[in-house]
């Protein structure tokens, strides 16, 4: 069953100070569908729109044009407060995504209070089964960000996003700040907490490693644009498009020697967002580019079991 | 999941909070040495009736231009000595502190919630609010700060409420300033963010999420403000525009007293002395105060 589908999504900014009407599209034409209990992982440089796709869905900032369903309801046709109760978010930067003047049980039940009815009693006490869930002592629910560490941190921002009884959880970068061994306790909560509650996950980074742990499905993004979707083990495995196999081959994570192999970006700059090139979006660091590409844009088509924008066969 | 009994939770327990926040204080003998002044001004200002000697404004035609007791020429009647109109200097001084209290924290109340409001509004709404209203702290800027004071004074007219709400209006722009950088600091920080993804309003967001953030210099700055807006009120008192004599206001002893500054010191330091350590104490006390309550400096 799908929790959250995504049509033709676009989300433009204006230019300041242009008068042409010019904007970033900064989420073009983008499409996915996010099953229950799975997780789709979201990549691509930074600048790419990864960000500006988590806010969308938020509703932080307005879609320019596309659907996206809530289960079976529009978006638009959907309150604030239900949306909060359906998606909530965790943040790439623990501490300074918890207010360092607030205490633990404050900040896990802030959305309970801006939401609902509830006594400060009844907050305390969901503020301790919460912790008691993401693995935090309940003796710290008096304690401010800054006496938990790096992890326990993550851990609290993962309490507040779950005290709504959410049914999607987005993870902007949520391990991106801390140590590689805290890295591992955090995704492996993620996993348990998804198996308990059901959850389904759109995980954003630009660590592949990560991503290839936890996500079902992968989407790669360039420039607001999708380049390649599909089932993770397709993607990492057997990737496609020469954007993702520059992504593996720079993350040394594949074993094969064809990623191994593969020619260097032409261009290590991404190209401004504000004047993207022509025809395909990638042709200008592309290092098996060919003619066609400068002149005509993919469309995004079906080739070997995944979702691909490339000319290549 | 565990089901957790009610025993399990520790109990907020104020008593503790504010013992911690004690030994938090306690840490800066400064801090404490200017709450000990402050309480002894707000002590006497509260039983001014009680502990002065005489009335206020009671003269002893008989002995004029006294010196204190350990002078030559004093008395032990008036043990701080007398002025010019033959009226008790500790008196006054006991009765002045009231006056001076009251005005200073009137001022700062009304400045602090006029200039953090609008320091907040202009900070996290930007654009044109932030423009409308920076430009009007601009324009009260621009005049210096007792020409101001002097301006509104002579529209309104003189005396005590009026002279309080002068200064507080001449106190806003710093208030409105230090808040709206503030706020542009801390509504960038990714909290600022989290709060509205579940939902908090601008209100909730401004005064739950952002004021305490800037608590610290706000602190601070009321402390500040308190010392300013009993010195300004003491310059206006001083040109005829503020507090009226006979109100026995430390700004007036100390203007009325500069004719004798040479033959009379006593009636020029006493005052002198008094706005001094009530504001040493204020700034103590602010410092110590921003150092406590802010929750990163604790161990």
């Amino acid at each position: 069953m799908s929790v959250l589908t995504v049509e033709h999504l676009k989300t433009y900014y204006p230019v300041i100070g242009n008068r042409d009407g010019d904007v970033v599209k900064a989420v073009n034409n983008l499409s996915f569908d996010l099953k229950e209990n799975q997780t789709l992982g979201i990549v691509g440089e930074s600048g790419c729109g990864k960000s500006t796709l988590a806010k969308t869905l938020m509703g932080l900032e307005s879609k320019t044009d596309g659907k996206i369903f809530f289960g079976e309801k529009d978006s638009d046709n959907i309150s604030a407060k239900e949306r909060y109760q359906y998606i909530q978010m965790v943040f790439q930067d623990p501490l300074d995504s918890l207010n360092p003047r607030k205490k633990a049980w404050e900040i896990i039940t802030d959305p309970l209070m801006i939401n609902k009815k509830v006594s400060k009693n009844e907050c305390i006490k969901k503020a301790a089964e919460l912790m008691e869930l993401v693995g935090l002592r309940s003796e710290g629910l008096h304690k401010y960000p800054h006496m938990f560490s790096g992890g326990q941190r993550q851990r609290l921002g993962i309490a507040r996003a779950l005290v709504l009884n959410p049914k999607v959880l987005i993870l902007d970068e949520p391990v991106s700040a801390l140590d590689v061994s805290i890295q591992a306790q955090i995704l492996n909560l993620l996993k348990d907490l998804q198996r308990k509650m059901k959850l389904s996950y759109i995980f954003i980074s630009h660590d592949l490693s990560v991503v290839n742990y936890i996500a079902d499905e992968t989407l790669v993004m360039y420039l607001g644009r999708v380049c390649e979707y599909g089932p993770s083990e397709l993607i990492f495995g057997k990737p496609f498009h020469p954007y993702t196999k520059t992504l593996l081959k720079s993350a040394h994570i594949s074993n094969s020697e064809e990623i191994k192999n593969f020619p260097k970006l032409l261009d290590t700059e991404l190209p401004s967002p504000l004047n993207p090139p022509s025809g395909c979006f990638f042709h200008t660091r592309c290092p098996v580019a060919k003619e066609e590409c400068s002149n005509f844009a993919p469309m995004l088509e079906e080739k070997k079991e995944r979702q691909v924008s490339c000319f290549l066969e | 999941m565990n089901d957790l009994t009610s025993e399990d939770i520790p109990k907020i327990n104020q008593l503790y909070l504010l013992k911690e926040f004690w030994s938090h204080f306690s840490e800066n003998k400064g801090a404490v040495f200017g709450l000990t002044l402050i309480i002894t001004f707000i002590f006497i200002a509260l039983f001014a009736p009680v502990l002065a000697p005489y009335g206020p404004s009671q003269i002893f035609s008989d002995s004029l231009t006294l010196p204190p007791f350990w002078s030559e020429g004093g008395s032990s009647a008036y043990l701080l000595g007398t002025d010019d109109l033959g009226r008790d200097v500790l008196s006054r001084l006991i009765h002045g502190a009231r006056v001076s209290l009251f005005v200073g924290v009137s001022i700062v109340l009304i400045s602090t919630i006029i200039g953090t409001s609008l320091g907040l509004i202009a900070g996290y709404f930007g654009g044109k609010v932030d423009s409308v209203i920076m430009r009007f702290i601009d324009i009260l800027m621009a005049y210096p700060s007792i020409l101001l004071a002097i301006i509104v004074v002579s529209v309104i007219g003189p005396g005590m409420t009026n002279a309080i709400i002068a200064v507080a209006i001449v106190n806003i722009p710093s208030f409105t300033r230090l808040v709206r950088a503030n706020v542009l600091e801390v509504k960038k920080r990714q909290f600022v963010m989290a709060a509205k993804t579940f939902g908090a309003s601008p209100v909730r967001i401004m005064l739950k999420e952002i004021l305490p953030n800037c608590m610290a210099t706000l602190i601070v700055q009321t402390t500040l403000g308190l010392s300013e807006g009993i010195l300004s009120t003491a310059a206006l008192g001083f040109l005829g525009l503020g507090v009226q004599p006979p109100t026995p206001e430390w700004g007036i002893m100390l203007s009325d007293a500069r004719p004798y500054i040479e033959s009379s010191p006593w009636l020029v330091t006493l005052p002198g002395l008094c706005i001094l350590a009530v504001v040493l104490g204020l700034n103590l006390f602010g410092d110590g105060l921003r150092d406590a309550l802010d929750p990163k400096l604790k161990r």
